[in-house]
């Protein structure tokens, strides 16, 4: 850098020193650059773990902080939410999510992300860890499909997530009852899969359920399954007693389904994936509907129907073939009476497996001919605790003669009056003939003949007077009885003397008593 | 500014670092020289000027500048608590501080990792750039705040040793565990490579600047 100079060297052969100005760089530099390659390496470390940045809508951002709640799978971290804004309707909410690298392959059009918080529901507790740790948003990631950037969060949790083996299946039913969403099913009272959701169908005739039956459960669902709601405590009070059902504590506060292949009939090919079923409201109803050929007939009762009810059973000689369907009081103006159309349903299958191929006309030429041999309907009492009626159809050959009636487009059945009601009219005829009776005049009559008595007896008394005077020892009949009495037992002994004689001596018949 | 001096340079004498005896300099050797004075009392290498002071300044500054970045923007300390992972980088941590109130705390962290490293820094900087360019401007205020860079430089510290020492402290297993993030490391760094850089320069090149203008 500076003059070098070996001063004291007077010789000049010996030569000067080169002076050079120092080259080269100081080794302190050798820091900086450590630093920044260290700097560097840590920032390609940081940036190779970012992956997609995707951006979330949800309803609210309760429980949600940027910067801090995770995007979790399965409880491993694979996102972080860096900012939360709200969209310029004010109506929702945009999360936006930085996930880790190597997530790009799951964030597919079927991914879907929900908050996770504590619920605590009828039959579940879940998320308690996010009491303390706050709330994250779950994923079900779904591989396979183009990486998408923009989701909408579910507002719920969803049930049954892709990772899940199993199958969903459909159910159609009339009503809700008291199914909800995550309500469980059992098969065999052990609960092998939940509702996922339900919705009134398009034309809000029926409600459709999906449900989801866990692997390996789901290939106990064949096509010819059945499923019933066993929500709650099914209580019948029926004609047959008093039944309680109940699948499980659960459903009896959450609802729940149940299914099972009916009992009689072979299991069917296994159920595909989204096959839909009919929802049965109860047990018994999903293995009785079997029976598809429905009669409706009318029976018009005379009596009280007090305790006939719909969904009364109709029965032949003890066995169910049908229910009451409706019980109504109508006016008929041509009796100036009341009369009780009830309707009830046959099902003509269960007198007889050939009642479904015989045609119409077949089957009510057969119902003629019954009515004719004395076919009716009469109330009987199935419970005399509860005074349940039920329709009891039988064959009564006394019956006065009658014959099907049209009414409404219904046919009317004959029918007889009740069993007590039979006794009671029997009853009453006779107290009605026994208050027709004339009891006074047969009182006034009798006395009548009473005094004519009086006058006979003192006849007969006379009569026997003088018969006693006839009869008396000293009369003279009476000795003269006992004379001849005498007589004849006199003439009895000689008798007996002469046949003793002729028996030892017979020879004396012709010779003569020897002497 | 004032008439000229006579400093130790211009009489040849040097003032050992160590025990503070006054020699004589071999005549021949200079400030620049790679021959290596020694006090003859204690041994130690004596310079006229700190050696390649400036150099060494200028690459400890811009190495301090350069682990400056990752220490704010990786995370300081990760709190496991109750499986709840989170991490936080000191501007993270002061604005959690501040929005809960307890600016106080806030503020010391505030002030310690991030005021006065900075003005470290660009204190140093200044230093630097304004004796390369042979400035005259206030040789006595430039040499304040050389000192006032040495004194507080050590107080950056406090950062890294609250951080160990919640290290240390916080080892509740999986109820609450707290680690040092790797920013912690880079954060050292730039308090030590600074507290070496304010060592390393030599605050009598603000004033040789001053000698040289007045001689010419």
């Amino acid at each position: 850098m500076t003059d070098n100079t070996a001063g004291n060297a007077p010789e000049n052969e010996i030569p000067e020193a080169v002076v050079k100005p120092r080259k080269g760089i100081s080794i302190v530099w050798i820091i900086p650059i450590v630093a920044a390659l260290i700097g560097a390496w840590v920032a390609y470390q940081s940036w190779s773990e970012i992956g997609p940045t995707i951006v979330i809508t949800f309803g609210n951002a309760e429980g949600l902080v940027a910067g801090k709640t995770k995007i979790k799978y399965k409880d491993v971290e694979v996102g972080l939410v860096k900012q939360i804004d709200l969209e310029k309707d004010l109506k929702h909410v945009q999360v936006t999510v930085q996930m880790n690298k190597g997530s790009k392959g799951f964030l597919t059009k079927k991914t879907r992300f929900w908050v996770v918080k504590a619920r605590i529901s009828a039959g579940t507790v879940s998320g308690l860890g996010t009491l303390l740790g706050g709330a994250y948003i779950a994923i079900d990631p779904v591989n396979g499909g183009k990486f998408v950037k923009d989701y909408v969060g579910l507002e719920a949790v969803p049930i049954v997530t892709t990772d899940q083996p199993g199958q969903h299946f459909q159910l159609k039913a009339s009503r809700r009852g008291s199914l909800d969403v995550g309500a469980p099913i059992y098969f065999r009272q052990i609960q092998v899969g939940e509702v996922v959701s339900y919705q009134l169908s398009e034309d809000a005739e029926t409600v459709n359920f999906k449900i989801f039956v866990n692997d390996p459960h789901h290939i106990k669902v064949k096509e010819n399954t059945r499923f019933w709601n066993a929500s709650g405590l099914d209580i019948s009070l029926s004609a047959a007693g008093f039944n309680v059902d109940m699948e499980s504590i659960v459903s009896l506060v959450s609802g729940g389904l149940a299914f099972e292949v009916p009992p009689d009939t072979e299991p069917g090919k296994d159920a595909e994936e989204n096959m839909v079923f009919t929802l049965y409201d109860d047990h018994t109803a999903a293995f009785e509907q079997q029976i598809t050929l429905k009669e409706k007939v009318l029976l018009y009762f005379g009596g009280s129907v007090r305790g006939l009810t719909p969904g009364a059973p109709v029965e032949f000689r003890g066995i169910e073939i049908g229910e009451v369907k409706s019980v109504e009081l109508e006016f008929d103006p041509e009796k100036q009476d009341f009369v009780i159309p009830v309707l009830i349903e046959i099902e003509p299958e269960r007198m007889g497996k050939n009642a479904a191929i015989f045609s119409e006309e077949r089957r009510m030429a057969i119902l003629s001919a019954y009515v004719e041999r004395g076919f009716r309907a009469q109330l009987k009492t199935g419970n005399l605790l509860t005074g349940q009626l039920y329709v009891d159809m039988n064959f009564y050959p006394d019956a006065e003669e009658e014959e099907i009636r049209m009414v409404d487009g219904y046919r009317v059945l004959p029918t007889i009056p009740t069993s007590l009601e039979e006794i009671t009219k029997g009853v009453n005829v006779v107290l009605d003939k026994l208050k027709a009776f004339p009891f006074d005049k047969i009182g006034a009559d009798l006395t009548r003949t009473l005094s004519h008595l009086d006058t006979t007896i003192v006849q007969a008394e006379g009569t026997l007077k003088s018969i006693d005077t006839i009869f008396a020892e000293d009369s003279v009949l009476s000795q003269e009885l006992q004379k001849s009495m005498r007589e004849l037992s006199e003439t009895a002994r000689s008798l007996r003397i002469l046949t003793d004689y002729l028996e030892r001596h017979p020879e004396a018949l012709l010779r003569g008593k020897e002497k | 500014m004032t008439d000229a001096l006579l400093t130790a340079e211009d009489a040849g004498l040097l003032s050992c670092h160590s025990c503070s005896l006054l020699t004589r300099a071999k005549s021949g050797a200079d400030p620049g020289a790679h021959e290596e004075q020694h006090c003859p009392r204690c041994g130690s290498a004596l310079h006229m000027r700190k050696p390649d002071s400036l150099t060494r300044t200028w690459a400890l500054v811009i190495a301090a500048f350069l682990c400056y970045i990752p220490a704010n923007l990786l995370p300081m300390t990760v709190v496991t608590s109750l499986g709840k992972v989170q991490s936080d980088t000191i501007m993270s941590g002061v604005i959690y501080f501040l929005q809960h109130g307890e600016w106080p705390i806030g503020l010391v962290i505030l002030i310690a990792s991030v005021v006065v490293p900075l003005t470290k820094l660009f204190i140093l900087v200044y230093l630097l750039i304004s004796v390369q360019r042979k400035s005259q401007w206030r040789p006595l205020e430039r040499t304040r705040l050389y000192r006032v860079t040495e004194a507080i430089g050590r107080w950056s510290m406090t950062d890294i040793y609250v951080v160990t020492i919640l290290v240390a402290l916080v080892r509740l297993g999986n109820l609450a565990t707290i680690e040092a993030g790797i920013g912690a490391i880079f954060f050292g760094g730039v308090v030590v490579l600074t507290i070496i850089a304010a060592m390393t320069f030599d605050p009598r090149e603000i004033w040789d600047n001053m000698e040289s203008t007045n001689d010419r």
